[in-house]
């Protein structure tokens, strides 16, 4: 029975090494994304997460030094109302924090909105600047289709005194014949 | 009792390991720390209420890893009541500094419907 309990024991263990060195390599690869650890849904880093992160870690040191002080005794150590009060505080001020930013819905947008905007305004100014440049190509092009029918007019006119002209002078040559015969 | 020594350095291996991750990432800003101490109303300059309660932040948690440190009661360390104090109130000005700074976005019109 104690055999088996050792066993188990050293089972529990590799475990636990593996499992808490299997989470320490994905962070550290990434694979677990902690870039937003401290971040608000707006991208901007919050100090109330910050805050938290740094009491997380204090608290966790303290209860591991105070749980290999007492490793001869049993139970679980009692948590003084001290440190309670000072973690109530800063979750207190965590969740007014956030009730003051939702009530702001607005604000909490995400930073790259800002930049999605910034494309999307110098895409529109690009927009606008090619519709300029073909309205000015449309009105170049109706100003030569204007001057290509003042030519056609003038050419149909042309053709029309040269008709004229060789009537008349259809006619005098009718006339030269008449008088010779 | 090898099992404790096992159990003894992975804890402290993990809880260390992770703190050194963390504060690798903050100091190369894998994790983002934009605007941490800066105003939020778009101006981007540094605000005296948010650096107020990172020193108070960090003068509490230093205040209490050194009682942790210099322990040997075995039991944890309690809070002074003006650590509280402290920090409450540097707490509560963040607050107040936050919800002024609301406040004034939505005067302006930045925060859309009254």
């Amino acid at each position: 029975m104690n055999l088996l309990g050792q066993v188990f024991g050293f089972v529990l263990c590799a475990f636990v090494g593996l499992l808490g060195g299997t989470i320490i390599v994905w962070i550290w690869q990434g694979k677990i994304d902690l870039s937003a650890l401290i971040s608000e849904s707006n991208g901007q880093a919050s100090m109330s997460r910050f805050q938290l992160l740094i009491f997380t870690f204090v608290i966790a040191i303290g209860l591991y030094e105070l749980i290999e002080l007492r490793v001869s005794t049993t139970g679980f150590p009692d948590i003084p109302n001290g440190v309670l009060t000072l973690l109530g505080i800063s979750a207190s001020t965590y969740a007014v924090g956030k009730g003051i930013s939702y009530s702001q819905p607005q604000t909490l947008t995400p930073q790259d909105g800002g930049e999605d905007a910034a494309d999307a305004a110098a895409a529109a100014d690009e927009a606008g600047m090619h519709a300029a440049a073909a309205e000015q190509a449309a009105a170049v092009t109706q100003a030569a289709v204007s001057q290509m029918a003042v030519h056609a007019a003038v050419a149909q006119q042309a053709v029309q005194q040269t008709a004229e002209n060789a009537a008349v002078a259809q006619q005098a040559a009718d006339q030269a014949t008449g008088s010779q015969s | 009792m090898l099992l404790n020594r096992i159990l003894h350095f992975e804890a402290m291996g993990f809880l260390f390991a992770l703190g050194a991750v963390v504060l690798f990432k903050i100091a190369t800003r894998q994790i983002n720390t934009e605007g941490l101490i800066t105003n939020k109303d778009g101006t981007a300059f540094v605000s005296p209420v948010r650096v107020q309660l990172l020193l108070a932040t960090i003068a509490a948690s230093a205040t209490y890893l050194g009682q942790i440190a210099s322990n040997t009661t075995g039991t944890m360390p309690d809070v002074s009541p003006h650590m509280i104090y402290l920090f409450g109130g540097s707490s509560g000005i963040y607050a107040a500094g936050k919800a002024w700074t609301f406040f004034n976005l939505k005067k302006r019109g930045l925060g859309g419907s009254s």
